[in-house]
């Protein structure tokens, strides 16, 4: 049977993963091009979800862009967005806090039942600006006056970044830090 | 040379000269279809990561969607979000009003270093606050 459509990427399993296809799988917090399932619910860093059902040390098919299944933790809804629900990388309906903007739920489903979603990552770690129980696009939620689009003159905007908690540049983790262009190669495909 | 491959590409005329400017963020220029650095940090309407090195009135690729190299702006580490650090269009972890959304980081990098990123490009248009997600993230989002 033909699965839903979209891009897969490819990643290295940092744990068995060999029972958690069509989960939510993160950034390895210590190397590059590494993934695995989250800690908890509202997990940023997400990579995108799982396609196949890699041990430790296999590559791990990863979608992140287009359409895939995904395991639904409570009811869910066509068209609300989702966010990680549990440390199995299992989805539900975004609450107040979104760690990653996982996608929107193109079918409405019951807990544990498979639907598929349309993924739109989109990281959203303590956004500040979304009410709560949202189930609309990560735009819309945070709308209010100027919004985007709009016309104006063309390069744009603001200087440093106001509001709310600022603190530095954020350092983190830089381990091996780029240039190498290494593998996480892009596919479409649809799988099964 | 073999770089990471971006989903989607369009090509732009470069307003100004953007022979250095390879991997850099680039935003809309005055007319459609035409594109130029940002003004600064945290821009709006930006249109992509340039993938090669126009002069003025050429054109020049942009990625929009996929995978791409980009060079950043102090520490990064991967799965951050990503926004304009400043005029040279390079990127920083997004933080505070956003203007423009880039996308995630793919890999871990230091200032100046050019680093791989997933293009995903959301338009907030500064609506959206984020607080300093990142780096203590990225510890606690995956380890266990």
């Amino acid at each position: 049977m033909a699965g839903p459509e979209g891009h897969d990427f490819t990643y290295v399993a940092e744990e068995d993963l060999s029972s958690s296809q069509w989960a939510a799988v993160v950034h390895s917090s210590s190397t590059d091009y590494r993934v695995r399932l989250p800690a908890a619910a509202e997990a940023s860093r997400v990579a995108g979800i799982l396609q196949d059902k890699p041990v430790l040390g296999q590559s791990a098919r990863v979608r992140k862009l287009g359409l895939s299944y995904a395991y639904a933790s409570g009811a869910i809804t066509r068209g609300d967005s989702l966010e990680v629900a549990d440390a199995s990388g299992n989805l539900r309906t975004a609450q107040a806090n979104i760690g990653t903007l996982v996608g929107i739920a193109e079918e409405s489903v019951a807990d544990g039942e498979r639907f598929i979603l349309l993924l739109t990552l989109v990281e959203l770690d303590r956004l500040t600006a979304l009410s709560s129980s949202s189930s609309s696009s990560s735009s819309s939620s945070s709308s209010s006056s100027s919004s985007s689009s709009s016309s104006s003159s063309s390069s744009s905007s603001s200087s440093s970044s106001s509001s709310s908690s600022s603190s530095s540049s954020s350092s983190s983790s830089s381990s091996s830090s780029s240039s190498s262009s290494s593998s996480s190669s892009s596919s479409s495909s649809s799988s099964t | 040379m073999a770089g990471p491959t971006p989903l989607l590409n369009k090509s732009y005329k470069a307003e100004v000269s953007l022979a250095t400017s390879q991997w850099c963020a680039v935003v809309a220029g005055t007319d459609d279809d035409e594109m130029t650095l940002p003004a600064g940090v945290n821009a709006e309407k930006v249109l992509g990561i340039l993938q090669d090195t126009p002069a003025i009135n050429q054109q020049g690729r942009v990625a929009k969607m996929g995978l791409s190299y980009a060079i950043a702006s102090g520490n990064i580490g991967r799965g951050d979000p990503l926004e304009v650090a400043n005029s040279s269009g390079h990127v920083q972890v997004a933080m505070g009003t956003v203007g423009t959304y880039l996308g995630t980081a793919e890999e871990s990098a230091e200032n100046g270093d050019r680093f791989v990123m997933f293009v995903q490009l959301v338009e907030f248009g500064g609506d959206v606050t984020l607080s300093s997600s990142s780096s203590s993230s990225s510890s606690s989002s995956s380890s266990t």
